[in-house]
């Protein structure tokens, strides 16, 4: 049991990876509707990018900020011309979630033809340790928790104090007041895809930096526990996506240490199932919904 | 009962000034058969105009598809004299015309202060603030609950939130649908009495829709009584509330009489 704490620091890494993809994958939901499953491999293809970045001699710093530049452009571009035309034509929302699944394997087996079914890893260089009381980090994981506080706390500021971040929440809450309002929905849609697939590219660089391998289903794996984080918080509750992850980050990392490796992701789902049992709409839900952070 | 006489057909529409709002022979529906077929009003700049009719009648369809939330299959709408039949909504809330639809009327997962921000979305960054304050001055009790999440005020502060968003861009004409529903007395006359006069002698004009019309019609100039879809009375407020055949049948109540005649 006296490993407890020191996973506990694993566990908030792997929270500071998912925070970023819950929010990002919760965002889209809020802005268009839409539950897109080909999330992961879109945090997949970027973390290649990053990959071919490094391999160019970039540091791996400025290779996730070329991914999540990268994720940014491909998520909105993705949004503008393939989704909303389905959306202009009545798709519903299951026929999205379809079309989202062939995307997803699209890009798993595009990135598979390209960069081979042979997991590559980045280079990484200072592996001294930090000791934070019981807890051990290396350099790049403090990086990727520093890089998941500034996502928390910039998806905060932008909501909250941006002109365009609460145009995002008008659109949110109520597309037609908003255009009523002189919003322009569609390039406020496009704006929250922008930021979504920012956060999701900064992610799958992340999760390859904390696997310390990319691998061309790295993202598939990775869905599940997003999508765990997302409905854990309230699907489309920014806030609830925060908490989410962290919960499920935590929860997975002292699982693996109290009942075993094995066991981790099904604890992890167990207690979502559980959480879900007592309140179907997610934690925050209620809560959010009234402090408005949609 | 109504005589078939009342029937004013689409081409014997009011010849007045319709600088403010000018619709002519709009159809629309939402993809069957149309619900308003062949209506034509008209607005002039500081006027009030109301839109009466029972349960059905196709009222909140005739709004939506002149704010460009639904498509007109035909027919024109021009706003201050441009065109603006099926642009999309944000456009027609640029060229100063403010919405307010009856359900849904602000962003309930916002604060008030929040709503009139957004409210305020067009105007340049610094006149958002004073513009706000405006609004708070006619609406003062805006400033005491700014903090506040609009899904946890009651409907009459929750109207007074959605037409405070609306006066934000200093609409030219004023769209309510139905904003007396579910509003205490008090707060209805206040409405009727004193801001909806306050807004047509600034030049607003405002196209006010109400199930029960007859206080409505007070203050106002001129009323349609749409039936099915259609303009069934197009008469000076005066004239349809000293008329008690009208009044019976579609002001005061019960709509049963209609439903009866469908």
């Amino acid at each position: 049991m006296n490993l407890v704490l020191p996973s506990l620091g694993f566990g908030i890494i792997t929270a500071s990876t998912l925070l970023p993809a819950a929010v990002g994958f919760t965002l889209q939901f809020s802005a268009t509707g839409v539950l897109n499953i080909a999330f992961g491999a879109q945090m997949t293809f970027a973390a290649f990018i990053a990959y071919v970045c490094t391999q160019a001699g970039l540091s791996i710093w400025l290779a996730m900020a070329a991914a999540a530049v990268c994720g940014a452009l491909a998520s909105a571009l993705l949004n503008r011309f393939l989704l909303t035309p389905f959306a202009r034509r009545g798709t519903t929302f299951f026929g999205m979630v379809v079309v989202t699944i062939a995307l997803a394997l699209l890009v798993e087996y595009a990135v598979e033809l390209i960069w081979g079914p042979l997991p590559v890893s980045y280079p990484l260089t200072a592996p001294g340790l930090v000791h934070v009381g019981p807890m051990s980090f290396t350099h790049s994981q403090l990086v990727v928790l520093a890089i998941g506080v500034v996502f928390a706390i910039g998806t905060h500021a932008l909501l909250r104090y941006t002109r365009a971040g609460k145009a995002i929440r008008a659109v949110a809450d109520n597309r037609d007041l908003a255009r009523s309002s002189g919003i322009s929905a569609q390039r406020i849609t496009d704006l929250a895809w922008l930021v979504s697939g920012l956060m999701g590219g900064a992610a799958g660089v992340m999760l390859g930096i904390s696997l310390s391998s990319v691998s061309y289903t790295m993202g598939d794996t990775f869905l599940l526990e997003i999508v765990a984080a997302a409905v854990l918080g309230g699907v489309g509750q920014v806030y609830g996506a925060m908490l989410g992850a962290l919960v499920i980050g935590v929860l997975l990392q002292e699982s693996a240490i109290v009942l075993g490796g094995a066991y981790a992701p099904i604890s992890a789902f167990a207690v979502l199932i559980l959480v879900l049992l007592i309140r179907p709409t997610g934690i925050l839900a209620g809560a959010a919904k009234a402090k408005g952070v949609s | 009962m109504m005589p078939a006489s009342e029937h004013v057909p689409a081409s014997a529409a009011p010849a007045r000034a319709a600088d403010c709002l000018q619709v002519r022979d709009l159809t629309a529906g939402y993809g069957g058969p149309p619900v308003v077929r062949g209506i034509s009003l008209g607005l002039g700049q500081g006027q009030v105009a109301v839109i009466a009719g029972p349960n059905g009648a196709g009222k909140s369809t005739l709004v939506k598809s002149i704010v460009g939330h639904l498509r007109c299959a035909s027919g024109s709408v021009t706003a201050g004299g441009r065109d603006i039949t099926n642009h999309p909504p944000e456009k027609i809330a640029r060229g100063g015309v403010g919405y307010v639809p009856q359900n849904e009327d602000a962003f309930g997962t916002m604060t008030v202060l929040e709503n009139l921000e957004i409210g305020g979305y067009l105007l340049k960054k610094r006149a958002v603030g004073p513009r706000i304050a405006e609004v708070m001055e006619v609406f003062p009790a805006l400033g005491r609950m700014r903090k506040r999440h609009v899904s946890r005020l009651s409907g009459g502060e929750r109207k007074m939130v959605a037409i405070g968003r609306v006066l934000m861009l200093r609409p030219r004409l004023l769209i309510l649908d139905e904003p007396t529903a579910g509003l205490a007395v008090a707060l209805t006359t206040e409405l009727f009495e004193r801001y909806i006069p306050a807004l047509s002698a600034t030049g607003v004009g405002v196209l006010l829709v109400e199930q029960k019309a007859t206080e409505a019609l007070r203050v106002a100039d001129w009323g349609y009584i749409l039936v099915s879809g259609q303009v069934h009375v197009s008469e000076p407020a005066s004239t349809i509330l000293s008329r008690p055949d009208i009044g019976e049948v579609f002001l005061g109540g019960s709509s049963s009489v209609l439903a009866g005649e469908d």
